[in-house]
């Protein structure tokens, strides 16, 4: 009965770390066995003495909030820095599509915060370790500064692609000698095309860079910690700011986050300018494309307008179907979004031909085609992305 | 006699200081003189009388060692501090005060 108590006593406090947790499971066992003993003779009957004893505990959960930093009930100034710099990270990438200078700046801020952060709470976890010898806590600090680190470096490298894929596709335009992005190439194809191979080298190079500069701190994080694996993210911080420890569905949340961010990627497509050019003659000037598509379902231009609508209409129905399944068919979203994307390619072509120009110009500002193509990038990206991690996401219902 | 047990809990402090005046003494021995004293009225958790004992040992008024026993057990001591003697000294004053006055009324 005696280890009975004290395996109670001791997990009782199994939250409390070193001497403090110590003199204060040894006093209270101490105690508890003396009552015990005391009620044994009272009763003679050891399980009732026992039940009695433990009951007489009391309420401790005051003391064990006290210094155990996971129950802190004010979040520390670094764990909101590394939130912080989460969330920036992602408004950052979110930014691109409204201007690049925002998204760079977002992004270098969300650096410079995390940086901060995270050295700050390794610096902590070194001196619980070097000064306390406080093992426990010198873990709990490094895991949770590391664990962010893959998550915002997914997020920082996606920013620094698109924007260096931007700044080739801008390079390509200049080196042929034109303001007009789209009179560099004698066809959409062509455009396309180079759009993509700056974003397949930026690719290449920020996620090589990235990679390298990832695994040398998981190299060093290893080495300190001792341990061979780390847990990543979301799930971890979201817990830590909490009072219960609920954890979060991190590839629900995950799943659930793409679909909303592919259907801001195509209402702002929709918005985004759509520029025909007949002849010598604007169809209309630079209309977003959602009036556009309409200008065009007309039997001259075979109502072509119409194909656009219906493709429009049907991404839309997939992104809301995605969201409604909880993240489920993102391959349709992903097929439907490139789909519109020809789509456009082929109203151009058609309204091309009627009209018998050689060229067709479009606005050197990211326009309704290239916003369609990025978010499919990102979509397959994305997709790809979770195949290698293994979560299960289904191509059909 | 639950009433009591109620009015007895906002006098933990003064209680505890009480019994540590007249010798030093350890957790469950503590507890079982109140138990005692008080005839089952007023009994304390382990965790109140922790906290107590923390929060007066916080600001002074006692102080604490380890005491090996001849069993070998070893169990957490407290005594009180001249600052604790002060400290009794005045909340005894206070409680004559105040009976006084309750007494008036009743």
């Amino acid at each position: 009965m005696e280890d009975k108590i004290r395996k109670y006593v001791e997990y009782h406090f199994r939250f409390k770390k070193g001497k403090e947790k110590d003199e204060l499971v040894e006093e209270v066992y101490t105690n508890l066995l003396d009552r015990f003993n005391a009620l044994k003779e009272d009763y003679g009957d050891e399980e009732k003495a026992y039940r009695e004893t433990i009951a007489r505990m009391g309420d401790f959960s005051k003391i064990e909030a006290d210094d155990n930093p996971e129950y802190s009930l004010l979040p520390r100034v670094y764990d909101v820095g590394l939130i912080v710099a989460l969330a920036l990270s992602v408004f950052g990438l979110v930014a691109i599509f409204l201007h690049s200078s925002l998204a760079f700046i977002l992004t270098v801020v969300s650096i410079v915060i995390f940086v901060a952060s995270a050295y700050y709470i390794y610096h902590k976890a070194q001196y619980e370790k070097n000064v306390n010898g406080d093992i426990d806590t010198f873990h709990l600090y490094l895991d949770k500064s590391f664990s962010y680190l893959k998550t915002v470096f997914i997020f920082w490298a996606l920013t620094f692609t698109i924007l260096l894929g931007l700044l080739f596709a801008g390079i390509f335009t200049f080196m042929s000698g034109v303001n007009n992005a789209m009179e560099a190439f004698s066809s959409p194809g062509q455009l396309v095309l180079a759009y993509l191979l700056s974003f397949l080298v930026a690719a290449a190079l920020i996620g090589g860079l990235f990679y390298l500069i990832y695994t040398k701190i998981m190299e060093h994080y290893r080495y300190i910690s001792g341990k061979s694996h780390l847990e990543g993210s979301f799930q971890k911080g979201l817990g830590m700011l909490r009072l219960q420890r609920n954890t979060v569905d991190l590839s629900k949340a995950i799943k659930l986050f793409v679909p909303w961010f592919m259907l801001l990627i195509v209402v702002i497509s929709l918005m985004a300018p759509m520029m025909i050019r007949i002849g010598s003659i604007r169809l209309v000037a630079e209309g977003p494309a959602l009036t556009m598509m309409f200008e065009l379902i007309q039997p001259r231009y075979f109502f072509s307008g119409g194909l656009l609508l219906i493709a429009y209409a049907f991404t839309l129905y997939s992104i809301i179907n995605s969201i409604r399944h909880e993240g489920q068919k993102l391959f349709l979203v992903l097929i439907s979004m490139l789909g519109t994307s020809a789509a456009f390619i082929i109203v151009d072509k058609i309204v091309d031909i009627v009209s018998d120009t050689r060229r067709l110009t479009y606005p050197s500002q990211p326009d309704s085609l290239n916003i369609l193509i990025i978010g499919s990038i990102i979509t397959a990206a994305y997709l790809i992305f979770l195949r290698i991690k293994g979560f299960s996401s289904r191509k059909t219902e | 006699m639950e009433l009591t047990g109620d009015l007895l809990r906002g006098h933990t402090d003064m209680i505890l200081l009480g019994i540590l005046s007249r010798q030093d003494s350890y957790g469950y021995e503590i507890n079982k003189k109140i138990e005692v004293v008080s005839s089952g009225a007023f009994v304390l958790t382990e965790a109140t009388l922790y906290t107590s004992f923390k929060r007066l040992e916080k600001k002074g008024l006692v102080s604490s060692y380890w005491k090996s026993s001849d069993t070998g057990k070893r169990r957490k001591y407290y005594s009180i501090t001249p600052l604790g003697r002060t400290t009794l000294e005045s909340l005894e004053i206070s409680w004559v005060e105040a009976k006084q006055i309750i007494d008036a009324f009743i």
